[in-house]
């Protein structure tokens, strides 16, 4: 019997005025029904285009050689209107933002059973029957009550079981799932991988699961195929690939890979904190109280509810928490772009979220912000110079020349140099714009910094080596970190202490070696089950 | 495009449009030519464009005279040589009058909401409650005509259009992070307008600006047809046609050039914004 999915010297190559662009050069992959192959590999590696020749969904300007047969079915070549038909039927695709698959303007029920019916000989109510079937099994609460909803009645996690579910009720044997997780959060994606585990086995589909996430492969591949460059680079078993990888890269990518308990990275512990983890000065941040009401229509709704807590000299507190949670929300009111609705934040002593003029603009001098966005929080338009010159100019006096002096051992510090201070940022990878932001947020030496998600929208191999570039500032400046994330096992090589947020409330809070090994609330609980670990040699 | 997509520059993207779209270097060529003729018009005509003759009034078209005479006996050709310059003239100046009152509305309407923008953008919208001619028309009836109350109230018809284009733009570009990362720091509002958002909010503005181009031109001409524009001894190409009102059955020539070149600059010119729209197009990929 052949295979599922079989692809052969697969090559992809893009036309573009200077150059052919070989997305994927000459990749040969092999799924059997009931198995889960894993693609692992960076932004730009062609992960994402073999997976769309393999739907037929090659850009215009893309040539696709080679062979990808389905079952015994070759479909390269083929006529796009045969593979239009083959797309929902014999394969499908689980894409990575459930957000935006779904039109707004139509009940859920009704657009699956449109795509069903297009490709299968279905009546409507054999259609419907189909889906609700389908909903059961990817246990959609409520499925009777959850087919005639909208789709922004529904929560991220909930909208990919129901793509889910709208492969299952295709009955398409090869499934090809991009990212299928990164949207969601922490507990809802290991639930997510749960069911397209228990699906493959169940009905035993053929899964390409594409993914950047190690820890993810980890709990749902069988195999593994690593991609760089276009290439497989290396493939085998879940089990070699990632306790013995062979190749170099594969290497740098799991050693990249944060783990928990893996200690390779370990966070620098300040002076404030004692040995035995008690504090050894005072804090420079305190909140009480901090409060935070939106008005809705259903009634107000508390993104922030009584919140405490405090940040001493030098310390990195991370704070955990899933979307909805309220982190940013809190961020935001630190930084003074969000008016509270009552409590109390004390920097230095002094209260800051009412204050005004001098206070206010000491409070600025000495907080700065990371966000998660490399690509967003960079003006396009503006040199790095004047990116990173710009605090400089706002809040201090400093001349021309002394400001010139503070950006380039800024810049030095984040490992960039004066060659780069008159470019503009779409001439920097992801990283080096990170370490733009970074040096922005350096450049006026404050006491607190708050980085959100700082590493999110990074590739794990870079990454490691900005989680390694934020310790080590750190440790030099002596400036405290408030560390929003999601990702636990970054919160091990980052933090001295973390605080969970769940609801608006803090749930648990304490030194992380602590909060790890023993978690007091349930949620933190689930949180720490939730994160992928796996135990190397 | 790869997943990647390896970024286009400015300059290659410019050669790209100049070597394979036709129709933009015809339109860049009628503007430049257009421009060439305003700029050196007292040199190229042949004849003084004012100089008045009752013996040769009514010439058909000849070697002595291109394009004819009028009914006073001037030069077609010359007048119409002339004419460019008012004619460009009145698109540049009610193009940036109405950008210079849009965009600092559009901007503060988008960047503080509220009831700024409330109020800002109600006001915009009564301009926009007229129909395109009546309110130029009314406006330059108030002022009394003459070409530069007529291109005034061309101008201040116009800019809720650019203020409406702005707002939308500023809207979505002050969510950026970098914007949130400046307000942060605490910049003051008029520098994160100047610095961060405005630069980044433009496009689609001056692309809006260079298709209103030419559509500006055509209603100066038809605010001077209709006797609210200019006013003799001005050379202009819509006062041209209205003069000629009466007698263009029997002597078409009157009417018929400096139509025609109202036409050819038109249409030059809206060739040149659909150009430049691609060229300021960040998605704008070679559709060879």
């Amino acid at each position: 019997m052949p295979a599922a999915l079989t692809v052969k010297d697969l090559k992809v190559t893009f036309r573009q005025r200077r150059s052919q662009v070989e997305a994927v050069r000459g990749c040969s992959i092999k799924i059997h029904s009931g198995e889960v192959l894993s693609l692992v590999g960076e932004s730009g590696s062609g992960k994402s285009q073999l997976s769309l020749a393999c739907l037929g969904l090659t850009p215009g300007n893309g040539e696709v050689t080679g062979s990808i047969c389905l079952g015994s079915e070759e479909i390269v070549g083929k006529p796009r209107e045969v593979i239009r038909q083959m797309r929902g039927s014999a394969i499908a695709m689980i894409s990575q933002n459930p957000m935006t698959a779904l039109n707004p303007f139509f009940r859920v029920g009704d657009q699956l059973c449109e795509i069903l019916r297009a490709h299968h000989d279905l009546d409507p109510s054999e259609a419907r029957a189909r889906i609700l079937e389908a909903f059961k099994e990817v246990a959609l609460p409520n499925p009777e009550g959850a087919i005639d909803r909208f789709p922004h009645q529904f929560s991220g996690g909930q909208l990919q079981r129901i793509m889910i579910a709208l492969a299952v009720s295709c009955r398409a044997k090869v499934l090809i799932a991009d990212e299928p997780t990164t949207a969601l959060d922490m507990t809802t994606q290991a639930q997510i991988l749960e069911l397209l585990r228990k699906l493959v086995d169940e009905h035993q589909i053929a899964l390409l699961f594409i993914t950047h996430d190690i820890g993810a492969v980890t709990s749902l591949a069988d195999r593994v195929a690593v991609m760089r460059q276009g290439e497989i680079v290396e493939r085998g078993t879940l089990e070699d690939v990632t306790r013995n990888p062979q190749h170099e890269y594969t290497q740098q990518l799991m050693d990249a890979v944060p783990i928990l308990g893996a200690g390779k990275i370990t966070p620098p512990v300040p002076d404030s904190i004692s040995e035995d983890g008690r504090d050894n000065a005072p804090a420079i941040l305190r909140v009480r109280g901090l409060t935070k009401v939106y008005p809705s229509k259903a009634g107000p709704v508390k993104a922030l509810d009584e919140v405490d807590f405090q940040i001493l000299p030098g310390e990195c507190t991370a704070l955990v928490g899933e979307s909805g949670s309220g982190k940013t929300t809190l961020a935001m009111s630190l930084l003074h772009l969000l008016k509270p609705s009552g409590g109390v934040i004390r920097f230095e002593g002094k209260e800051i979220s009412k204050a005004t003029g001098n206070t206010l603009k000491e409070a600025r001098r000495n907080i700065s912000v990371v966000f998660q966005n490399p690509y967003s929080s960079l003006n396009p338009r503006m040199r790095v110079i004047d990116i990173v010159s710009e605090p400089l100019r706002v809040l201090t006096d400093l001349d021309n020349q002394e400001i010139k002096q503070r950006v380039l051992s800024a810049l030095e510090s984040v490992g960039l140099s004066h060659e780069h201070l008159s470019r503009f940022p779409h001439a920097f990878s992801g990283g080096q714009r990170q370490r733009i932001a970074l040096a922005r947020a350096f450049v006026l030496e404050p006491k607190l910094i708050i980085l959100d998600e700082p590493t999110a929208a990074l590739d794990v191999s870079v990454q490691a080596s900005v989680v390694e570039l934020l310790n080590e500032l750190r440790e030099r400046t002596n400036a405290a970190f408030l560390f929003i994330t999601h990702d636990l096992a970054l919160v091990e090589q980052v933090a001295n202490r973390v605080i969970v947020l769940y609801k608006g409330q803090i749930v648990e809070r304490g030194p992380v070696s602590k909060v790890f090994k023993e978690p007091e609330h349930e949620y933190t609980e689930r949180l720490l089950q939730s994160t992928p670990r796996f135990e190397r040699v | 495009m790869s997943a990647e997509g390896d970024k286009i520059t400015f300059r290659e993207k410019a050669t790209d449009l100049l070597k394979h779209n036709r129709l933009f270097v015809v339109g860049l060529g009628i503007a430049l030519a257009f421009i060439l003729i305003a700029l050196a018009a007292p040199l190229i005509a042949p004849k003084d464009p004012l100089a008045v003759n009752f013996d040769a009034k009514l010439m058909t078209p000849s070697i002595e005279h291109l394009f004819g005479t009028d009914v006073l006996g001037r030069d077609i050709f010359s007048r119409v040589l002339y004419g460019a310059r008012t004619s460009l003239m009145t698109g540049l100046l009610v193009v940036s009058v109405a950008l210079l009152i849009g965009l600092p509305v559009g901007l503060m309407a988008g960047y503080f909401g509220g009831r700024i923008d409330m109020i800002l953008m109600r006001v915009a919208d009564i301009f926009l409650a007229f129909p395109p001619l009546l309110l130029p028309i009314a406006i330059t009836a108030a002022l009394g005509p003459g070409l530069y109350n007529a291109l005034m109230a061309l101008a201040i018809s116009w800019f809720p259009w650019y203020a409406r284009i702005v707002r939308a733009s500023v809207i979505s570009v002050k969510e950026e992070l970098f914007v949130k990362s400046s307000q942060a720091m605490g910049t003051h509002p008029v520098r994160i307008m100047l610095r961060h958002v405005l630069p980044n909010a433009t496009t689609p503005v001056i692309v809006q600006g260079s298709m209103d181009f030419g559509y500006t031109i055509l209603a100066a001409a038809s605010l001077s047809f209709i006797g609210m524009g200019a006013r003799p001894p001005t050379i202009e190409w819509g006062l041209m046609i209205s003069n000629s009102r009466s007698i263009f059955l029997e002597y078409w020539w009157t009417a018929f050039f400096p139509g025609l070149a109202i036409f050819i600059l038109v249409w030059g010119v809206n060739l040149l914004g659909d150009g430049i729209r691609d060229l300021l197009d960040p998605h704008y990929t070679d559709k060879r």
